[in-house]
């Protein structure tokens, strides 16, 4: 076992992509054409978005795709430069090999700045001839309505659990493991959905044994989520302030986690809490302030802090 | 005329300030040198701020010993190459002296190897830098000083230069001893410098003897008189202490106006000051709530920030400044009283401290993300712990991964939890070279297929050293 499993397993076909039926019929047709207009991906995380792309691309075009094929994450280069060099200078150049067009995979399109997208929709619409682009996000609103307008849109739907189990199933009879019947609920319930969350804990539970049961699934997923999260929320609301701190520090800096992953992670924790309901309502709310002062803000830092001594201060043991 | 830090930096140990246990220390050293390689440091590492004595004190080794002085510092060029040039030349018992004249050690003396501002040997220019500094401390024939300012820097990215360096710690010198020194140098010049002035001087520099003698000759270029008016002219503006006194006025008023004068005193970027509020709301503010509106106070100063930055549009500064001190102010329901000592943003401290790992962990992450298709932050928090894990458990994982994604060693001693030069992570290209090798005899030797797999079946068998014993969870680094 030496490779990256969400690599190694995922579909290289159209036909092998699981639980959107609806869209990869759609998506044949344009590969029996040979002909697509731009497209957009829209779909939580781990649903094929990124693979249905990959693989329309390379049944498209055959052996040469990868020469017509570029991926760009927005999430990495969000700035308007990116759009009106990188993506231009791809676009703009005529297909290589005897292919119709080029195809630019643009992932996570949802994060572009919205001066990005402004400058984006001239160069779809203006390089149409020679390059389509193929838009992934997981909510198409947040793109503004001319690109949307530009664009066929393909709703991803979050998997069920059989083609989840479908899938894993799969991976289990190449990897000659067994799951129980426990460990298999127990990666559903993890996974949420998110084929690729399910196919990295398989992967680990696999590392520490043939057999995967339930115990080995949770034990694997918690190793994902530092603990510290759930401490520095105990901790503030213990009244412990300078202790919440130094753990939200570690969050920040040891384990480089964003603002936005803090304060989702902290949003999803507060309801297994052991408070007072009306704390936990309290709360909930200043999250949501918060969440909004980070967009706003400069220092997520800062802004998290507020938070803390927010918790302090509402969870009772303070000093008034 | 002549730069008095030089022309007065004094030659043997009797002019150094005050240091005088890391003297000795450094005294006891030398003289292990006297008989031979000595068993247990071969090296020394000066470690203190900068103009407190350490590069004289390496000269006076030199001087006082009667060795040569071969030295490397910052300007020159700082890579793997020099220094292993210079470890070729400390890699000689035997030395030439000067003329060029062939002479043995016991005749000629030795050489003393001088590595100045050695903790700036870590730019990106530099790979490679550090484990030659690592090897020549190890092996080599003539003594070896290192000066550094941060330690801390250096001692995170190599095992090797902490354990087998001799560490000694510089102090600042008091006040009273830099005046002491600096009346000498005042007599010397025949500056007639009156005893306010000396004293503000050595005051103002604190700790920086170099400092103080370049503020001394500047001061009384061109006269022959220095008073106490002509220092407090430098501008004297003491930074610690004004952003301490601004502090001490923004968490302890009451007035709206007083707190912001306090702030616009500063003169800082508002970037900065709201680090250092953020730092002291705790240590300044002890009820809950005073110190939840304190900041909510400096979170509402945040948003302004980020607005700034967001529409270049300067103008909205002063509300952030209003919010983070006049903001802070009013939110105390009591008055504090007592001393606070005021603390440097925490926040500044970590993030400098861990900037090298910061780097390493991003690069991993561009890497990951590339491999399995998603974005650098996704495959950060996603991907990376998963990988970590494997890593560890998962010896195959483990080398395939490092060839293919092409990992280097501070990559590899990040996901191992080790530093880049350790051992666990030499033996993993150790184990990526020997397969290589092994892999181009199995192709050479073509007649005899079986046995050459049988070898390499041999290799793979042999237990490894073990990387480090099961992490107790995943983030156990």
């Amino acid at each position: 076992m030496n490779d990256v499993w969400v690599e190694k397993y995922r579909p290289k076909t159209l036909d092998e992509v699981v639980g959107q039926t609806g869209v990869v019929e759609r998506l044949k047709s344009y590969v029996e054409t040979m002909n697509m207009p731009h497209l957009m991906f829209a779909g939580p995380a781990g649903t094929g978005k990124t693979t249905s792309a990959l693989a329309l691309t390379k049944e498209m075009f055959g052996e040469n795709w990868k020469l017509n094929f570029h991926e760009m994450n927005a999430s990495d280069e969000r700035g308007i430069d990116v759009v009106r060099n990188k993506i231009k200078d791809f676009a703009r150049t005529a297909p290589i090999a005897d292919t119709p067009f080029k195809v630019i995979f643009l992932d996570e399109a949802d994060s572009l700045t919205s001066d990005a997208q402004a400058a984006l929709r001239r160069t779809m619409e203006k390089y149409t001839n020679t390059c389509r682009f193929i838009l992934s996000c997981n909510y198409s609103s947040k793109l503004i309505d001319p690109i949307q307008s530009r664009c066929a849109v393909f709703r991803f739907k979050s998997l069920n659990a059989d083609d989840v189990k479908k899938y894993l199933r799969r991976i289990a009879l190449s990897e000659k493991l067994e799951v129980t019947e426990d460990g298999m609920d127990a990666l559903l319930y993890v996974a949420g959905g998110d084929l690729r969350r399910a196919t990295n804990i398989m992967q680990v539970s696999a590392s520490m044994g043939t057999t995967i049961d339930a115990e080995a699934v949770y034990k694997t997923s918690s190793t994902g989520r530092p603990e510290e999260l759930k401490d520095m929320m105990i901790t503030a609301l213990k009244g412990e302030f300078i202790e919440a701190r130094n753990l939200l520090d570690k969050l920040l800096i040891n384990y480089g986690l964003s603002g936005h992953d803090i304060i989702n992670q902290v949003h999803r924790n507060v309801f297994d809490l052991d408070v007072d309901e009306h704390i936990k309502i309290k709360v909930i709310e200043k999250i949501g302030e918060t969440e909004f002062r980070l967009i706003e803000g400069s220092n997520s830092r800062i802004q998290i802090e507020a938070l803390l001594a927010f918790m302090v201060s509402v969870g009772g043991h303070a000093r008034r | 005329m002549h730069d008095w830090t030089e022309k007065h930096r004094p030659k043997g140990f009797d002019g150094i300030i005050g240091n005088s246990e890391a003297v000795s220390k450094l005294k006891t050293w030398a003289n292990s040198w006297e008989n031979g390689i000595p068993k247990k440091h071969r090296a020394a590492i000066l470690i203190g701020e900068p103009g407190i004595g350490k590069t004289t004190s390496a000269h006076a080794v030199a001087h006082e010993y009667g060795w040569q002085v071969v030295e490397l510092n910052a300007s020159d060029s700082r890579n793997a190459n020099a220094i292993k040039s210079i470890a070729g030349l400390g890699a000689m018992w035997d030395t030439f002296t000067d003329t060029g004249e062939y002479s043995t050690s016991k005749e000629g003396g030795r050489k003393l190897i001088i590595l100045d501002e050695a903790d700036n040997v870590f730019g990106k220019e530099d790979r490679g830098g550090i484990k030659a500094m690592g090897e020549l401390i190890s092996n080599t024939k003539q003594p070896v000083i290192l000066i550094v300012n941060d330690f801390y820097s250096l001692k995170r990215r190599s095992s090797v230069i902490s354990s087998k360096a001799l560490q000694i710690q510089y102090r600042k010198p008091q006040p009273a001893s830099i005046a002491k020194l600096l009346r000498g140098i005042a007599q010397k010049e025949k500056v007639d410098a009156s005893p306010d002035a000396i004293k503000a001087i050595s005051k103002r520099c604190e700790g920086d003897i170099r400092g103080a003698v370049n503020d001394l000759q500047s001061l009384v270029e061109g006269k022959d008189k220095l008073t106490e008016r002509d220092v407090l002219a430098l501008g004297g503006r003491d930074q610690k202490s004004t952003i301490f006194q601004g502090m001490a006025k923004v968490f302890r008023t009451n007035n709206c106006k007083a707190s912001r004068d306090a702030l616009m005193d500063l003169d800082e970027d508002p970037n900065f000051t709201i680090l250092w509020i953020d730092e002291n709301i705790p240590v300044s503010y002890s009820l809950s709530d005073d110190r939840m509106r304190a900041y909510d106070a400096v979170s509402k100063a945040d948003i302004y920030l980020g607005r700034v930055r967001r529409r270049q549009y300067y103008g909205l500064w002063k509300y952030s400044s209003d919010m983070m001190s006049a903001g802070v102010s009013l939110s105390k329901t009591r008055e504090y009283r007592g001393y606070v000592s005021y603390k440097f943003p925490s926040w500044l401290t970590n993030m400098s401290r861990s900037k090298g790992t910061r780097e390493v962990r991003n690069s991993i992450g561009n890497k990951l993300g590339k491999l399995t298709h998603i974005s650098k932050e996704q495959a950060l928090q996603d991907q990376l712990p998963y990988f970590k894990l494997l890593f560890n458990t998962d010896r195959e994982f483990c080398l395939k991964m490092t060839e293919s994604l092409s990992l280097g060693e501070y990559e590899v001693g990040f996901l191992l939890g080790q530093k880049p030069d350790s051992h666990p992570v030499k033996n993993v290209f150790d184990e990526i070279n020997k397969k290589k090798q092994n892999s181009a005899k199995a192709r050479t030797k073509h007649s005899e297929v079986d046995e050459s797999q049988e070898d390499e079946q041999e290799e793979e068998e042999k237990p490894e050293i073990v990387v480090k014993p099961a992490q107790k969870n995943l983030f156990d680094f």
